[in-house]
């Protein structure tokens, strides 16, 4: 967390014991809460709102596409290890039928805090207005242009991030299928905050992974922003120094300047330590700088890029009656998917908790979040990282409980580790979208 | 997953903030209580810095709720012996509570009192679903049903490091206290 954002968020929360969430009991039999977006937070926060409540809440869940593509394991698409990026498709059926959430496709275009109502989208381009007594807000993130970029479709069709699953995914496939050898795949990472800290370096790996046997005299180079690597620090420097028979060309502390974009032959230029380089790329995948849509930015939400929330309830700062909760909130903790799950579960509680007029128990006071995921660093091996994180004073911190320093990583990476992940994945996408 | 590596740590920062304008710790009108079961008594409790946690060691002996801001009310709900602890920024504080066998006219206890079981270690618990399915029923290992007593000693084992010290269970369990651990335990041996 950036030191601002940690100071914001601490004063926003100095007065935290049941703050915000007042009982709404006298308007129980008409309350609904809509939910925007359908991604990890969204839909499991749909769920467990509808699941807790007993079906005393309605819910309604706004969301543009007809189903969620997983970001989690679409790597494996990108080198082949999966068919298709169809096998990561999830639809919101099992949210309509077993949980009675209201599925609603469209795209919100505005947000009235005061008379508490949103507008959006239909599909057929109609406008429709919905009114609320919660809104939670799951927008994920938009993109920023990588410089000398002159319009986001380029990401759909020369250089993919890729870093929303979906055609962009299917897109670098194919470039790195029609790349000859001899060649650089280059990726670009932004600065920290961005989602999934381990995720480029992941993705380095099973790049450079594949290419081992495909394009033996290609290379990934990685133009990292950041001074480091951004999380399980010696199992990525372990594989890129070669512990599974690959090598990475990893560069930190490098500030992109320019994309050149040529099919084939792109360029970049980038600083690093005050000296101006560049590095020609076969298949570039730039992952952009990234921040909270702009409809919550319109919408009086953020402080910066991202939007400040109470971290026991993830009702906005800023906003009564709104929530944030995911990758566009601050809570501190990873942007990712299974913290997004477990995020919208702290949110749910409190909203089911707040109709109820029940008293907080004892962990409402200071919720507990777990974060675990696994990452692939061949076809067949894998490690994972856990962090348990604490409610103190007002922001999410990594327990020390029982004298353990977290966040822990796996030893090293392994074929058990592999098998695991697949049921971790699949037991997470059922928890959200299940 | 990014970890947080300066060498200013946040919560130190959080606490260092929190010292600086309110040098004081909590105190509780009385640090032990006794009561028959059924009955309740309240506490009252003053300068409090920063975010109030509480505790309590015997849930199936005593409830506690929260009146207001500044007073505590525990209930009986069995004979025996029970801690509820008052931890905030700076300090904690315990108030022993005993409770004793209801007298023979003494109403049954009051159910409002505290929502129990599910929903109380239900937040709690939920950070087990991700891996062990909704409410505990697949995944990796069903939880639900299971004795509380038997998921509290697993989770001890993982806890202490006596079980798989470098696995990923031992990672999530040692990161919870051991209150936190029984409330997840309880939570699933209640889910049918």
């Amino acid at each position: 967390m950036k030191r601002r954002q940690f100071i914001q968020s601490t004063a926003g929360a100095g007065v935290t014991f049941a703050a915000g969430l007042l009982p709404f009991a006298a308007r129980a039999a008409s309350l609904r809460v809509v939910v925007v977006g359908g991604g990890m937070a969204g839909a499991a926060v749909a769920k467990f709102i509808r699941l807790w409540s007993k079906g005393e809440i309605s819910v309604s869940l706004i969301e543009k596409d007809t189903s969620y593509v997983s970001n989690i394991l679409s790597n494996e698409v990108v080198t082949g290890k999966r068919p298709s990026i169809d096998s990561l498709a999830y639809s919101y059926t099992a949210l309509t039928t077993k949980y009675g959430v209201q599925r609603i496709q469209g795209t919100v275009t505005g947000i009235d805090d005061i008379n508490k109502t949103v507008t959006y989208e239909t599909p057929a381009g109609s406008n429709s207005v919905l009114t609320y007594d919660r809104l939670v807000l799951a927008p994920g993130l938009d993109f920023d242009l990588m410089p000398g970029m002159t319009s986001a479709s380029q990401y759909d069709t020369t250089v993919p991030h890729a870093w929303k699953a979906g055609v962009q995914t299917t897109l670098l496939r194919n470039q790195l299928l029609a790349m000859p050898d001899w060649q650089n795949v280059v990726i670009t990472v932004p600065l920290a905050p961005y989602r999934c800290p381990p995720g480029p370096y992941e993705r380095a790996c099973v790049i450079a992974d594949w290419l081992r046997t495909r394009k033996p005299n290609s290379k990934v180079v990685m133009l990292d922003a950041n001074p480091e690597i951004q999380a399980q620090k010696t199992n990525f420097q372990n594989a890129f120094n070669g512990a599974y028979g690959y090598r990475v060309d990893y560069r930190f502390g490098c500030t992109v300047n320019q994309l050149q974009l040529v099919a084939g032959a792109h360029n970049v230029t980038y600083t690093r330590n005050g000296i101006t380089e560049s590095v020609a790329a076969a298949v570039l995948n730039p992952i952009p700088p990234q921040r909270a849509p702009g409809l919550l930015a319109r919408s009086g939400l953020l402080n910066g890029k991202f939007a400040p929330v109470n971290l026991l309830t993830y009702e906005s700062t800023l906003k009564a009656g709104i929530h944030v909760i995911g990758d566009a909130c601050i809570s501190g903790m990873p942007k990712a998917g299974h913290i997004g799950n477990q995020e919208a579960k702290t949110c749910a509680n409190a909203i089911v908790n707040a109709l109820k007029g029940s008293l907080y128990a004892l962990e409402e006071t200071s919720p507990v979040l777990n974060s675990a995921c696994y990452t692939p660093l061949t076809s067949t091996r894998a490690t994972w990282l856990s962090a348990v994180y604490q409610y103190t004073n007002g922001v999410m911190v990594p327990s020390t409980e029982n004298g353990v320093t977290q966040p822990r990583a796996a030893t090293s990476a392994t074929t058990g580790n592999y098998e695991d992940m697949q049921k971790w994945f699949t037991t997470l996408m059922g928890d959200t979208f299940a | 997953m990014r970890v947080v590596k300066s060498t200013v740590r946040p919560w130190l920062v959080a606490m260092g903030l929190l010292a600086s304008c309110s040098a004081w710790a909590v105190t509780v009108s009385s640090k032990s209580v006794s009561m028959p079961s059924g009955e309740s008594r309240t506490v009252k409790i003053a300068k409090v810095s920063g975010t109030l946690v509480v505790t309590n060691s015997s849930p199936a002996v005593v409830g506690v709720t929260r009146v207001d801001a500044s007073t505590y009310r525990i209930s009986g709900s069995a004979a025996g012996k029970a801690e509820v602890k008052f931890k905030d920024a700076r300090s904690d504080v315990k108030v022993k509570v005993a409770v004793t066998a209801a007298a023979a006219s003494t109403p049954p206890p009051p159910t409002a009192a505290l929502p129990t079981g599910a929903l109380n270690g239900r937040l709690l618990a939920s950070n087990c679903f991700q891996c062990h399915g909704t409410n505990g029923t697949g995944g990796f290992d069903r939880l639900a049903g299971k004795s509380a007593s038997e998921i509290y000693g697993e989770l001890r084992e993982f806890a202490s490091g006596k079980e798989d010290a470098n696995g990923i269970m031992a990672a999530h369990a040692m990161g919870f206290s051991d209150a936190q651990l029984k409330s997840i335990a309880s939570y699933f041996a209640s889910v049918r």
